[in-house]
This record gives structure tokens, sequence and C-alpha cells, in this order.
């Protein structure tokens, strides 16, 4: 079989052994690669670092396994970022494995001990169905998340939650943060516009371009873009997950991705192919 | 040593890789187990969601305001019957009607107004040169981009070249790099997936 017949027959195979082939010699062998850390991640982390201790955080967690490379690290490194700085949390989902995937970031975080007391530093609402229109219910006063939120998580009575006492609509929230898969558009209709509650959001790849979109207009205060936003805040608080160290790997599967669409293209010109406009095979 | 959980996931992401070779047996179990997983966790989530949320507050708190929710949610398990799947209807007109009041005045807002005026805003001499260029292209990208989609008149035939049409032409080409842009993010992220189930598969086997 010619070079090229192979490749025509098993180019899929050929480019995922080489991206995986990538892929684990970075992980055994890392290579150090500088990572120039964005003003939107700085943003990020100042929004966090600015807060006094006790301040009441929300968290959003907005996203399923899919997503745990691009936000789950973050996520993780977040929680501690939090922790240090003696932040309080409150934990909710609009996603259905939201609740699922908290308990995973719990675990990365170093468990709910570190977390601090159930109820008094933290406290896990759990999934809430009704999208947008739940969002809207959370912060009207004077008791919002009261009424929006009967039980929580590990169904405690939410109005017997000592930190609770403290949070009861758009008021008492002094940082909203959302990690998610879909749009932020919902949060920032209902939290910022009629609130200008400050908002900031670590977004899976696909959505990074809307945020930013947020983050230009003011209406979000800072963001993480993918793994790769991820990485620049582990690098920024220390807090290391895995981010960092896959960040390199994808900087240079992407790498390849990018060498493999210019030989693609100089190959199908070089052929005088008339598919060139219907795209990649 | 890796709990046997790690070994059971490791199991199914071998399985949907292998689909990089072909389509096969150990592939479609792996698919379909995934599928029926996620069904079950989204019903039960749903069951304790309706059950903390609504019926809770119904038989705890005489909340009889959740009630006129609960009975329209129930109409809509009648969309899965064929002679009935009518009676759902009435549930899905108040919830669009509702999203619609919702989203609609706040939208024009996040989305409209409060896009374009710092796009007007942004400082384009008084600034350092990367970001002037920057804030530049910004609001001539967004201006063009609107003129793109609201003069362009589709009757008018192709030969005629109005002396704007370059700027809808520039607009084409804003809307194009935002498009390829977000291909390229999307693209980051199923590599980000892909890299992520690589590093969990090298930890299960002790690789790193």
């Amino acid at each position: 079989m010619k070079i090229s017949d192979f490749w025509e027959k098993y180019y899929r195979q050929v480019l995922y052994t080489l991206m995986i082939a990538l892929t684990v010699f970075v992980f055994v062998n890392p290579i150090g690669l500088p990572l120039v850390v964005m003003k939107n991640s700085i943003d990020y982390y100042e929004a966090v670092e600015s807060l006094p201790p006790h301040s009441i955080v929300t968290v959003g967690v907005n996203y399923g396994g899919g997503a745990w490379g691009e936000v789950g690290s973050a996520n993780i490194a977040f929680i501690k970022h939090c922790i240090m700085k003696d932040l309080r949390m409150v934990f909710y989902s609009r996603y259905v494995e939201g609740p699922l995937m908290l308990e995973k970031v719990i675990a990365g975080a170093g468990g709910k001990e570190a977390l601090g007391e159930y109820g008094v530093d933290w406290v896990n609402l759990g999934y809430m169905a009704g999208g947008e229109a739940a969002l809207a219910s959370m912060m009207q006063s004077p008791d919002g998340w009261h009424k929006t939120f009967e039980y929580d998580q590990y169904r405690n009575k939410v109005s017997d939650l000592l930190l609770m006492e403290d949070l009861w609509d758009w008021q008492d929230v002094d940082l909203a943060t959302e990690f998610i898969t879909g749009s932020l558009l919902p949060v920032v209709n209902q939290w910022y516009v009629p609130y200008r509650t400050p908002i900031i959001c670590s977004a899976i790849g696909a959505n990074t371009p809307e945020t930013k979109m947020y983050y230009d207009a003011g209406q979000v205060v800072g963001y993480l873009g993918s793994m790769r936003g991820s990485a620049e805040y582990e690098k920024l608080t220390g807090f290391y997950a895995d981010a960092l160290s896959s960040v390199e790997a994808l900087s240079l599967v992407l790498f390849l991705a990018a060498i493999s669409i210019i030989v693609g293209n100089i190959e199908d010109r070089w052929k005088g192919s008339k598919n060139i406009s219907t795209g990649g095979r | 040593m890796a709990p046997i959980g790690d070994f059971v996931a490791a199991f199914f992401v071998i399985g949907l890789f292998s689909f990089i070779y072909r389509d096969n047996i150990w592939y479609k179990f792996a698919e379909y187990t995934f599928v029926g997983v996620g069904m079950g966790v989204t019903i039960t989530v749903a069951y304790w969601n309706v059950l903390n949320q609504t019926i809770g507050p119904i038989v705890n708190n005489a909340a009889y305001i959740f009630v006129p929710a609960l009975i329209l949610g129930f109409l809509t398990l009648f969309r899965v019957s064929r002679n009935y799947g009518w009676i759902s209807r009435s549930s899905l007109a108040v919830m669009f009607a509702t999203t619609m009041a919702i989203r609609v005045m706040v939208t024009i807002q996040s989305q409209v107004v409060q896009q374009i005026l710092p796009a007007i805003r942004a400082p384009i001499i008084n600034t350092d040169p990367i970001t002037g260029i920057s804030n530049l292209f910004a609001a001539t990208g967004l201006a063009a981009a609107c003129y793109y989609f609201v003069f362009t008149r589709v009757d008018m035939p192709r030969t005629i070249q109005r002396p704007s049409d370059w700027f809808a032409k520039y607009g084409q080409y804003v809307i194009m790099a935002y498009l390829g842009a977000s291909y390229a993010n999307v693209m980051t992220g199923r590599v980000s997936m892909f890299i992520e189930r690589i590093l969990f598969l090298c930890r299960t086997f002790g690789i790193v």
C-alpha cells in the first residue's frame, strides 16, 4: 500500500494516535512552556481577592462531566481560594449533573471538612429547575433565596441553616460566581441588569467569546476561558489541580491541529481537488 | 492503586475511544450505558426536585401557590400520549409566555443597550496604541456587522454596487472572524475534554 493510500484510509487513526502520544509524552515529561496570564484572569482573581472575610459568594455549578477538563480545575482552585480568604460559599446548580460535579470538586478541594462547618461556612442548595425564572426568583426582595429553595441538597430545611440567615435577596450577595457550559446570558439578565451584582465566570471554550462580550461591556468583572483560563487561575492562586499540566498538552495538540489544517489545505490544492469548498473530510 | 470505580470508568472511556478505529460492540455498549445512566440521573434529580421544591412546600407550609404550577407540570406528561398530547400545550404556552415576559426587557438591556454604550465610549485616542486599535476595530466592527444585516437588500440586482457596499463587506468579514474564533474555541474545548480523559487513563493505570 502506498503512503498516500494509507493516509487516505487511516488519517483519522494516525491523527488520534499522534494526539494520544503527544499528550502522554507531556504528562510523563513536562516541558514547562511559559504561560502568560491574561487581564481577564487577573480581574477574576482580584474580584475574589478584594472581598473582605465572611463575604457571601454564590457559586453556580452549572456543568457536567464533559466540561470537567475545562472548568473543573478552576472550580477546585476557586474553592481553595475562598477557604483561604475565609469567604462563605453558597452552592447551587441549574444543571442536572451539577450536584454530582460539586461532590467531585469538594473532594478535590480536600473534602467537606476543608470547607468548614456546614450551614455556617458553606451551604449546598442543590439543583433548581426553572432556568432563568428561577434565577430571577432567587434575587427578589425580601426573601428570594428562601422562597426559591425550601430544602438544601442534603434535605435540611434552608431556614434552619445559619448562613442562610444572612442571605435573603440580592443585597446580601457580595459576589456571584458561575461555572458554566451554557450561556451566561440568564445570569447577566437577571442578576446584573436589575441589581448590578458583581459576576465572575468560568466558561468552557464554546462560550468564551460570548463571555468576553459581557466582560468587555463591564457586565462581568472577570472570566476564565476554558482550560487555559483555569491554568492561569491556578498559576495566580498557587492552588494546582490539573489545568496547568494539561494546558501544555493542549498547546501541543492544537499545534498539531494547526499543522494538519495547513498540510491538508496544501495537499488539496496540490491535487486540484474540487471539494475544497465543502470543508474537511 | 486506583479505586475499582476508576477501572470501570476506564473500561467505558477506552470503549468510547475504540470508535477511533471503527464502530464496534464495545463502543455501542459504552454509548448505550452512558445514555441510560444519564437518563437515570436526570429522572432521579427531577423526582427529588419536584418533591422538595413543590410538593414539600404545599404539604408542610400550606403553600398553595405552588398548586397551579404542579398541575401544569403534570399536564406536560401528556406529551407522550398520541391522543391526549394536545393537553400539554397549555403548560407549554404558560412556560413560553413566562419566559418571554421575564427575558424580553432585560435582554434588550444586556444584549443591546449595554453592549452599544461601551463600544461608543471605548477610548481610541487617549490610550495605548494596541488598546486604541482594538477599540477602533470593535466599534467599527459592531457598526459594520449591524449594517450588513440592516441594510442588505435581497431584491437589489447583484450588479449594482452601492458606495457603502464595502462597509457591509467589512461587516461580513467581522462576522466571519467571530465565527472562526468561536469555532476555534469550541475545538479547544473538545481537545481539552480529550486531554482530561487521557490524563484520567494515565492516572488509573499508574503511568503518571
